[in-house]
C-alpha cells in the first residue's frame, strides 16, 4: 500500500456526513460563556476522612529521620522555585523532583540534565517571523532569471551596489610531468556590468577575497599535485586601482595550511588560518603586509568557517557536523576565552554569519531536525529526514513542488542574539521554510538579517556535488539596536540551494 | 537587549502553542485568523467561517482519534466552543489551524481516556473482518485506521489528509518536528505491511 492509495482511503473521511451547521452554531451560541475568565472552581466542602489520614501522615512523619528528609525537600524545592521565579523560567510540565534537578543542574554548573535545556530555551524570548509561502510568481521570476536573458551571477546575493569580483583560473602544461598544473589566478572586479580592473598571481591558487574599504584581500594555497608537496596559504592585497600593494606566503611549519577567515583590524587585519587539519592560528598584519602577531592553537578537527570582531578579541566559527557549528572566543593575543555550542534535543544549529551589534554577538543560523547518532555527519545530514522519508517511500520520481513543501519542513532560519559574555541567546527570532544567511550593518546603522526562503527545489540523486538542488528567494529584516524588528523586503535577489 | 525587554510574554505565548507575530495574517488561511480574532471581539457570527473552514478538519481528526462518528460530532462541537471560550488567548497572525487542531486534539483525547474506564477496546473497533489484507481498494477508512495506535491515527490524518507539513503538526501534537516525522514514518510502515 503506497501513500497515494493511503490517501485515497482516507478520503474517505470526505463521505461521513457532518453534522447540521445550523444545530451547532446555535448549540454554541446557547453556551453562556465568560470569555477570558476562568471557570469557577467548585466549592471544596470539608471532609473527615483525608483530615485524619492527613493528621495519621503527620504522626508518621513526625517520627524518626523522615521529619529531617520532609523538611530538607521543601526547603530544596522552595529554593528552587525562589531560582526559577527569580529567573523567569517556565514551571509548566515539570515534576517537582525535576524542578529541583534542574535547579541543581543550572546553579550547580553542570547541565547534564534533559530537562535543564528544555528550560533554559523555553525560556529564552522568540519571535516567529511571518513569511509568504512561495508563490507562483516566484517561480516564474526564478524561470525567467535562469532561462531569460539575464545571466544566472547577475542574481547573486550581495551585488546590489553592482559591484562584483570573478576569480578564474589558466592552467599550463608541465611538460617534465606530463600534465595541466595551475598556471596563474585572476580576479577582476567588475562595475554595473564593466570590468574596472584585473590582477592575476603567477603560481597560486586563489580561494576566496575579502573586500577591506576600496581594496581587497585575496587569499589562497600554494598549488600542489602531490600529497608530498607542502601546501603553504598566502595572501596579498589589491588596491582600488588593482595593483599588487603586498604578498605574503606564510610558512607556519604546517604540511598543510589554508586561510579560513579575513577580518579587518585596527592596524590593518587578522588572519585565521587552520594547519594541519587541527590547529587554530591567527596572524595579525599590518597595512604594509608585515607580520606583526602569530600564534596558534590546537582545537581539533574543526574547519574554519567564518570570524567576527567580539569587543576587543575575535569569535572564530568552527564547523562540525556531528555537533553543530562551535563558536569560539578568542582574546586579541590568540588566547582561546571560551567555546560555545548552539542547538537543542532535536535540533541541529549551523551558524552561516555572525557579526557584533550593539554589543551583542548576533548569529545568523538555521535549524534541521537532529538525526539518529548512526547517521553519517556529512553534508547530506542537514537533509536526512528529507531523503529518508523519500527513501523509505521510494518516492524517486517526487515533484518539485512536493520536494520543496519537504525541505521547507525541515529548514528554519535563526537570528539569535546573545549575550557577549556568556554567549548564551537572549532572543532569537525565526523563520520558517528558510536559512539564515548574511548578516550585515546598513548606513543607518541598523542591523541587516538575510534570509534564504527556499523557493523551488529538485531532487538530483546522480549529481555528485549535491542531491537536492534549487532556488530561495532573499528576504531582508532591519532591526534597530534595541533588536526591534523594524522592516522585511522580498528582494529580486535569488540565491541556489544546494545540499 | 535582555528579554525582560521585549514587549509581549513569551513564555504565555509558549504554553498557548502560538507564536508572537502581531498584526501580521495567518500564513495558511487569513480568514480563519480573522475569523478568530472577531470572536475575540465578541462577535460570534464569526464561528460560520470557522465551521465552514475547518468543520471537516476538526471532524476528520476527532474521529481518528475516537474512532466513532457519534464521538467526532460531540468533539466538533465542543471544539467550536472552546474556540469561542479561548478565542481571547489567541495572538493575530498566529497559526489559526494549529490553535483550532490543537483544542480538537485535546478534546479527542478526554474523550478516549473517559471511554476506556467504561468501554472494552473492542467495542469501538470496526465490527467486519479487515478486507485491507486482500483488497486494498475496498479498504475501510476504519480498519485503515485501526491498525495504528491513536497517536499514529492523528498523525496521519493530519499529514496525509489534511496536508499539513511536519512542523504545523508538531505544534498541533506538541511533539517536536523529528518525533513527528519519525512517528509518520512508522505508521507509513505499519500501513504499507498492510498489503
Amino acid at each position: 500500500m503506497n501513500r497515494k492509495t493511503i490517501k485515497s482511503v482516507l478520503k474517505q473521511l470526505d463521505r461521513i456526513p457532518l453534522p447540521d451547521k445550523e444545530i451547532i452554531l446555535a448549540a454554541c451560541a446557547a453556551q453562556d460563556l465568560h470569555v477570558g475568565q476562568a471557570e469557577p472552581k467548585p466549592k471544596r466542602r470539608p471532609h473527615l476522612k483525608p483530615v485524619l489520614a492527613s493528621l495519621v501522615a503527620l504522626g508518621v512523619l513526625l517520627s524518626g529521620a523522615t521529619v529531617y528528609a520532609a523538611i530538607a525537600e521543601a526547603r530544596d524545592y522552595a529554593a528552587a522555585v525562589t531560582f526559577f521565579n527569580t529567573n523567569n523560567l517556565p514551571l509548566d510540565g515539570l515534576s517537582r523532583s525535576e524542578i529541583k534537578h534542574v535547579y541543581r543542574d543550572i546553579s550547580t554548573g553542570t547541565f547534564t540534565f534533559g530537562k535543564t535545556a528544555d528550560v533554559v530555551t523555553s525560556s529564552v524570548s522568540g519571535y516567529d517571523l511571518f513569511q509568504e509561502e512561495p508563490t507562483p510568481e516566484d517561480l516564474a521570476k526564478l524561470w525567467q532569471a535562469k532561462n531569460g536573458n539575464h545571466t544566472w551571477p547577475a542574481f547573486l546575493p550581495g551585488q546590489d551596489d553592482g559591484v562584483t569580483y570573478r576569480i578564474s583560473y589558466t592552467e599550463r602544461l608541465d611538460e617534465k610531468l606530463g600534465f595541466n598544473v595551475t598556471d596563474q589566478s585572476v580576479i577582476q572586479k567588475w562595475v554595473d556590468g564593466q570590468q574596472v580592473w584585473e590582477a592575476s598571481f603567477k603560481n597560486l591558487w586563489l580561494d576566496s577575497y575579502a573586500v577591506l574599504g576600496d581594496s581587497v584581500i585575496v587569499y589562497g594555497q600554494t598549488p600542489t599535485w602531490s600529497s608530498e608537496q607542502t601546501q603553504y596559504a598566502w595572501l596579498a592585497l589589491v588596491d582600488a586601482s588593482g595593483q599588487i600593494r603586498w604578498q605574503h606566503v606564510m610558512d607556519n611549519g604546517f604540511k598543510h595550511e589554508y586561510i579560513g577567515a579575513v577580518l579587518p583590524d585596527e592596524d590593518g587585519l587578522a588572519v585565521f588560518s587552520r594547519g594541519n587539519l587541527k590547529v587554530l592560528c591567527l596572524s595579525r598584519f599590518d597595512r604594509t603586509g608585515q607580520r606583526t602577531h602569530f600564534s596558534q592553537t590546537e582545537v581539533g578537527s574543526y574547519g574554519i568557517r567564518n570570524a567576527a570582531r567580539l569587543a576587543d578579541g575575535y569569535l572564530v566559527q568552527l564547523l562540525d557536523y556531528a555537533q553543530g557549528d562551535r563558536l569560539i572566543k578568542m582574546t586579541r593575543d590568540g588566547t582561546l576565552a571560551d567555546a560555545y555550542t548552539y542547538g537543542s534535543e532535536d535540533e541541529n544549529y549551523y551558524i552561516a554569519d555572525m557579526a557584533e551589534f550593539a554589543g551583542k554577538i548576533c548569529l545568523s543560523a538555521y535549524a534541521v531536525p537532529r538525526m539518529a547518532d548512526d547517521m553519517p555527519h556529512t553534508s547530506h545530514y542537514e537533509i536526512g529526514p528529507v531523503l529518508e522519508e523519500i527513501y523509505a517511500g521510494k518516492d524517486f520520481e517526487i515533484s518539485n513542488e512536493a520536494l520543496t513543501q519537504k525541505v521547507r519542513d525541515n529548514y528554519t532560519a535563526l537570528l539569535l542574539i546573545c549575550d557577549p559574555k556568556s554567549g548564551e541567546p537572549q532572543v532569537f527570532y525565526s523563520v520558517a521554510g528558510s536559512l539564515g544567511a548574511a548578516l550585515s550593518v546598513n548606513e543607518n546603522g541598523e542591523l541587516v538579517w538575510e534570509v534564504e526562503s527556499i523557493t523551488d527545489t529538485f531532487l538530483s540523486l546522480a549529481t555528485s556535488s549535491f542531491t537536492i538542488g534549487g532556488d530561495s528567494t532573499v528576504y531582508r529584516y532591519t532591526f534597530d539596536a534595541a533588536g526591534t524588528l523594524l522592516s522585511q523586503e522580498k528582494t529580486e535577489i535569488a540565491a541556489p540551494f544546494r545540499k | 537587549m535582555v528579554a525582560d525587554e521585549q514587549p509581549n510574554d513569551w513564555t504565555a505565548e509558549e504554553t498557548s502553542n502560538v507564536h508572537q507575530a502581531s498584526s501580521r495574517p495567518d500564513r495558511t488561511d487569513p480568514a480563519c485568523n480573522q475569523a478568530i480574532i472577531e470572536l475575540a471581539h465578541g462577535d460570534r457570527e464569526a464561528l460560520s467561517v470557522i465551521y465552514d473552514r475547518m468543520a471537516r478538519l476538526i471532524f476528520s481528526v476527532a474521529y481518528a482519534t475516537t474512532g466513532n462518528p457519534a464521538d467526532a460530532e460531540d468533539v466538533l462541537q465542543d471544539t467550536l466552543i472552546a474556540v469561542l471560550r479561548y478565542a481571547s488567548s489567541y495572538r493575530d497572525g498566529s497559526n489559526a489551524h494549529a490553535f483550532v487542531l490543537t483544542i480538537a486534539r485535546h478534546l479527542a483525547i478526554d474523550v478516549v481516556r473517559k471511554r476506556k474506564a467504561t468501554v472494552p477496546l473492542d467495542e469501538i473497533a470496526p465490527a467486519d473482518q479487515p478486507v485491507c489484507e486482500t483488497d486494498w481498494s475496498r479498504c475501510d477508512v476504519r480498519d485503515l485506521l485501526a491498525v495504528l495506535t491513536e497517536d499514529e491515527r492523528q498523525l496521519v490524518v493530519l499529514r496525509l489528509y489534511a496536508g499539513l507539513g511536519y512542523r504545523k503538526i508538531s505544534r498541533v501534537m506538541e511533539i517536536s518536528v523529528v518525533a513527528a516525522q519519525k512517528r509518520y514514518q512508522r505508521a507509513l510502515k505499519k500501513l504499507k505491511r498492510l498489503l
